[in-house]
């Protein structure tokens, strides 16, 4: 009848405004088709720089702030490293990012940075060679390593009858329901990855990656809770609830020090891990001149100290060591020649081998 | 067979400062003042007044769902003060019915049987025989918000006397009806009461419906009760000018007591008239204001012819109206007093004897004026 | 006429913005789970691999049914707790109603993230139980006891949602007519009595939505799990975050989110054809 075709058609009319609504949603590309405006820096006036809280402090950059008096510099935060990833991947426009190890390898694979030209950074020679190999892909620069740290065993002295002496030893029964791992498949993997001594934890074969899961497997009974932030963990254990942690860095020692609780960071035998980050020059990056500068100027021995003594991380440039406050050369080592050669440092992973350890730990977690 | 179905001695209930005895309170603030009832078993007893007299309060108090201040409330000759609502053997049919939504119409009516652990085979039939009673049998399987509203009314009542109450308290169930549903189950409801027998305690507001259904009468105002009585009397012997004209239609007059002598008050009404009655329980003096009552229709209208009675008063006609069934006259006494007189129109005539302004007399019986109580 | 308004309530301001905010992210989601990765050219690529991924490995359904049977609990303890709170607050408070009702609801000001913290202290060595327990000499040595573990996570997540649970309970209860009751009373029936026959059928559909208001959220906890959670308390909302935030891996995090929406949706179905409410309510 007439009046139903009538109805018809309003209906469809409707249904098909809706649907230019929501399909262009849906199929799109995330944020880039929708027109996220990338930040249009007039000239080379502003450096962009994507980066974790806590390092824009201005005297890590002192030379850079007087070279260039008049740029800005706008920094950009993220919180996780798969946050930073996603963001440039989206399109985000910026000069300089600040990704760690494990995931340098995505960036170059996904073409998001550029070749570094060592040649125009003075500090360059400065710059420990075991790190700079980490930032190195298919012969050319793409990552300037910068800062780093150990993550290794923390234990409470007062209450543990044995302090653990390798990654080994947290598989001890005598450390039942007092343990903490980190809620992290990355860390988890590498470290029954190194307890099982598998030479490259970032290259595994099938048999291998059934012996970490199963390694990982066993674990559990030991463990506590898993601990996903440092200010968590140092409230665990400083109220005793965790007597063995694994994995942690300097810096939650440091502070748990000076709050007094009685700690002792472990130097296991396989060697603790190490995780670098480093700072690469993005593929849109609008000021790369600039940015060559500031790599520069943190490199400095004077700017790379100030970090070290403020978050008790490492730098890369040798040079810092000995500016560095002599309580964290004694705690990193640093007067040992051969230190970090014994570090685990974390190399990068491919894109598959994330999912599969991601896959994998998710699988450890939810058994039950 | 001599104790009344309930008894209220000098029951008195005041809100809010139930700790504060009674007179401290203030007697206006009482909602029940000291007010003595008696119902003897199987009889229709209405409370009638108006909105805010105190009769809800009343059923309230012998139900239990309110605390008397003070008094007595006895029901077959127990005190039940202290007795909580669900051990009294009185049932409650609602103003608003308030029948349970979530259950059917005849688990409602087994309601009351169900909470006393009444076997499933007995309960069925006695509901099965409640809801024959108010003919509601084929709806036993329906939701209330299913029903109308006189289905539901019926519902409630049923769900009352399912459970064979010593007293039935009815709280205005009609009023929400429309008229002629309304006359309707009040001839329902009196032929119910007559069939079970059972001691029904009305409310109402509705003086017809009281006069119609009762037997007998308690006339309630600010929570005093004014008159107990059959309808007749209340109607034909009012006590108090509240009573006279609440009920029906009345002419008052204003007098004077003029002497008692042997037992009889004389009262002086303005003019010369002066009227002779029998003692009223009263204790009067002389020279005291007095109010006389009578009823329209009990008035009769005749022309003037010189002679002078001693039960009537002359006067003009100012006013007529025609109401179908009677011709209302209003009539002028002297200034400021007027009577009204009703004269049914039995002859057919659509022509009044009289005319406005026609100067007659008005007579009347001796027995059908009233001296009233203050 | 009719369609014409329908078609009007369609194009307002108001079905624009339900569309935009929550149609198309929605449709976004359900068109990722079908892409083979979360950018760059895996992003064009359409696959089943997810799905594939997802009802072929046991261990997520699994753990969806956990993480319900967490918050089923949490919601049956939460609304034994809490309706006799709504039931002090709706027939004996009188006076003091408004001001116990703030009470209940002060404590949900507070951040949640605050609370589930404190929840944290509480149960730990150093804890406000482990002091009770050792002053009565049931312990020697202070420990975590009931922490990080899923006991800990039913307890924080009642503790969270008691006043969104009191407060539905409280209004059908407040809500039910008053000569109900009194009817009850009057033909015969004890407190007990009416409260079973009455008042509990009559408050059912308060219950059910607090049963909801909790389940529902619950269900995608991940902060709480995380917190107190240990190694067995993990819940499905915590797997759906690892997939967005380490693992990168969109389209899967998306298919989870759409799982956990469909059963809830189906459950939701099913409550809703078996308890036909319209019954419960009053004329």
């Amino acid at each position: 009848m007439r009046r139903h075709t009538k109805l018809y058609n309003r209906i469809a009319f409707v249904a098909a405004i809706w649907l230019a609504i929501v399909l262009p949603a849906a199929c799109g590309q995330p944020a880039a088709e929708m027109g996220a405006a990338p930040e249009t820096q007039a000239g080379a006036d502003s450096l962009t720089i994507l980066d974790w809280a806590g390092y824009d402090a201005p005297e890590f950059w002192t030379q850079f702030a007087q070279a260039y008096p008049d740029v800005e510099v706008d920094y950009t935060y993220f919180e996780q490293d798969a946050d930073a990833l996603a963001k440039l991947q989206s399109g985000f426009q910026v000069d300089l990012l600040h990704p760690c190890s494990s995931w340098w390898g995505l960036y170059v694979d996904a073409g998001l940075v550029q070749p570094i030209d060592t040649s125009r950074l003075k500090n360059w020679p400065d710059v420990v060679p075991e790190m700079a190999k980490l930032g190195e892909f298919d012969g050319q620069q793409y990552f300037v390593p910068w800062d780093w740290g150990y993550e290794s065993i923390l234990v409470r002295t007062d209450k543990v009858e044995e302090i653990p002496a390798s990654w080994a030893d947290l598989w001890d029964p005598a450390y039942a329901g007092r343990l903490s791992i980190p809620d992290s498949a990355e860390v988890a993997q590498v470290m029954a990855a190194v307890a099982l001594d598998i030479p490259n934890p970032w290259q595994t074969t099938p048999e291998e990656d059934a012996l970490i899961k199963q390694k990982l497997l066993d674990i559990k009974p030991n463990v506590l809770t898993y601990w996903t932030d440092a200010s968590e963990l140092s409230q665990m254990m400083a109220s005793g609830d965790v007597w063995v942690a694994a994995s942690v860095w300097t810096d939650t020692y440091s502070q748990l020090m000076a709050d007094g609780v009685p700690v002792e960071y472990v130097d296991p035998a396989e060697g603790r891990l190490g995780w670098v980050c480093g700072y690469g020059i993005s593929s849109n990056a609008q000021a790369p001149d600039l940015a060559y500068a500031y790599l520069d100027a943190i490199l400095d021995p004077e700017s790379s100290a100030n970090l070290s003594n403020q978050f008790y991380y490492g730098t890369s440039n040798r040079k810092a060591f000995e500016l560095a406050d002599p309580a964290l050369v004694s705690l990193f080592k640093l007067d040992q020649p051969d230190v970090l050669q014994q570090t685990v440092f974390y190399q990068t992973m491919s894109a598959e081998h994330r999912q599969k350890i991601t896959e994998m730990w998710d699988e450890v977690r939810l058994a039950p | 067979m001599g104790e009344f179905a309930v008894q209220l001695q000098r029951v008195t209930k005041v809100y809010g400062e139930s700790r504060r005895p009674a007179q401290a309170a203030g007697i206006q603030s009482a909602a029940v003042n000291a007010i003595d009832l008696s119902v003897t078993p199987g009889e229709f007893f209405t409370l009638l007044g108006p909105s805010g007299c105190g009769k809800t309060t009343t059923l309230r108090l012998i139900a239990g769902f309110e605390q008397a201040t003070a008094g007595d409330i006895l029901i077959q000759g127990k005190r039940m003060n202290d007795v909580p609502p669900h051990l009294r053997p009185v049932n409650t049919v609602f103003q608003n019915y308030a029948l349970f939504p979530h259950l059917t119409v005849a688990q409602n009516v087994g309601f009351g049987l169900k909470v006393k652990h009444v076997g499933a085979p007995e309960r069925e039939r006695r509901v099965a025989e409640a809801l024959e009673m108010v003919r509601l049998s084929e709806l036993a399987q329906r939701k209330p918000s299913q029903l109308s509203g006189g289905q539901q009314q019926r519902v409630a009542l049923a769900r009352a006397i399912v459970n064979r109450p010593a007293v039935l308290l009815l709280d205005e169930p009609l009023g929400a009806l429309d008229l002629k549903l309304r006359k309707a189950m009040q001839l329902e409801l009196k032929h119910l009461q007559a069939q079970l027998g059972m001691t029904f305690i009305y409310v109402t507001h509705d003086q017809e419906e009281a006069l119609i259904m009762s037997d007998r009468i308690a006339v309630m105002n600010q929570g005093e009760v004014l008159q107990i009585d059959t309808p007749a009397n209340i109607y034909e012997r009012p006590a108090t000018r509240f009573v006279a004209d609440f009920i029906g239609e009345s002419n008052f007059l204003q007098g004077a007591v003029d002497d008692i002598d042997e037992g009889r008050v004389v009262v002086k009404l303005p003019g010369t008239l002066r009227l002779s009655f029998a003692p009223n329980g009263h204790a009067l003096h002389k020279g005291q204001d007095v109010t006389l009552a009578i009823r329209p229709e009990k008035l009769g209208l005749a022309h003037r012819n010189g002679s002078e009675t001693p039960n009537s008063l002359t006067g003009v006609v100012r006013n007529i109206a025609y109401l179908g069934t009677d011709t209302r006259y209003t009539v002028e006494l002297w200034p400021d007093a007027a009577l009204v007189v009703r004269m049914q129109n039995v002859h057919g005539a659509n022509r009044p004897a009289f005319a406005v302004g026609d100067p007659i007399r008005i007579e009347w019986a001796p027995d059908d004026i009233q001296l009233l109580q203050q | 006429m009719r369609q014409r308004r329908w078609l009007i309530v369609l194009m307002s301001p108001l079905a624009l913005w339900l569309g935009l905010l929550f149609l198309a992210p929605l449709a976004t989601m359900v068109v990722f789970t079908f892409r083979a990765g979360s950018f760059g050219p895996e992003h064009d690529v359409f696959t089943l691999e997810n799905y594939r991924t997802f009802f072929g490995n046991p261990t997520y359904s699994r753990l969806l049914l956990s993480s319900a049977w967490i918050s089923f609990v949490a919601s049956v303890l939460s609304i034994l707790l809490a309706y006799p709170v709504a039931y002090y607050l709706a027939f004996q408070a009188g006076a003091h109603r408004l001001t116990l009702l703030l009470v209940i609801i002060v404590p949900a000001w507070i951040s949640f993230l605050l609370r589930v913290f404190a929840w944290k202290l509480i149960l730990g060595s150093g804890g406000l139980l482990n002091i009770v327990l050792m002053a009565a000499g049931l312990v020697d040595e202070p420990a975590p006891i009931l922490l990080y573990s899923r006991s800990a996570v039913i307890v924080a997540l009642v503790y969270s949602y008691m006043p969104f649970v009191a407060l539905p309970i409280f209004v059908a209860l407040q809500r039910i007519d008053r000569s109900l009751i009194e009817a009850a009373s009057d033909l015969g029936g004890t407190g007990w009595q009416t409260f079973r026959d009455v008042i509990l059928p009559l408050s059912m559909p308060g219950v059910a939505a607090a049963f909801f208001l909790i389940f529902i959220p619950t269900l995608g906890e991940y902060v709480t799990p995380l917190l107190l959670g240990g190694t067995e308390g993990l819940m499905f909302g915590n797997v759906i975050q690892s997939q967005f935030a380490r693992a990168l891996n969109w389209p899967l995090g998306s298919l989870m989110s759409l799982a956990v929406l469909l059963f809830t949706l189906a459950l939701l179905a099913v409550f809703v054809r078996l308890v036909r409410l319209e019954d419960w309510v009053q004329a």
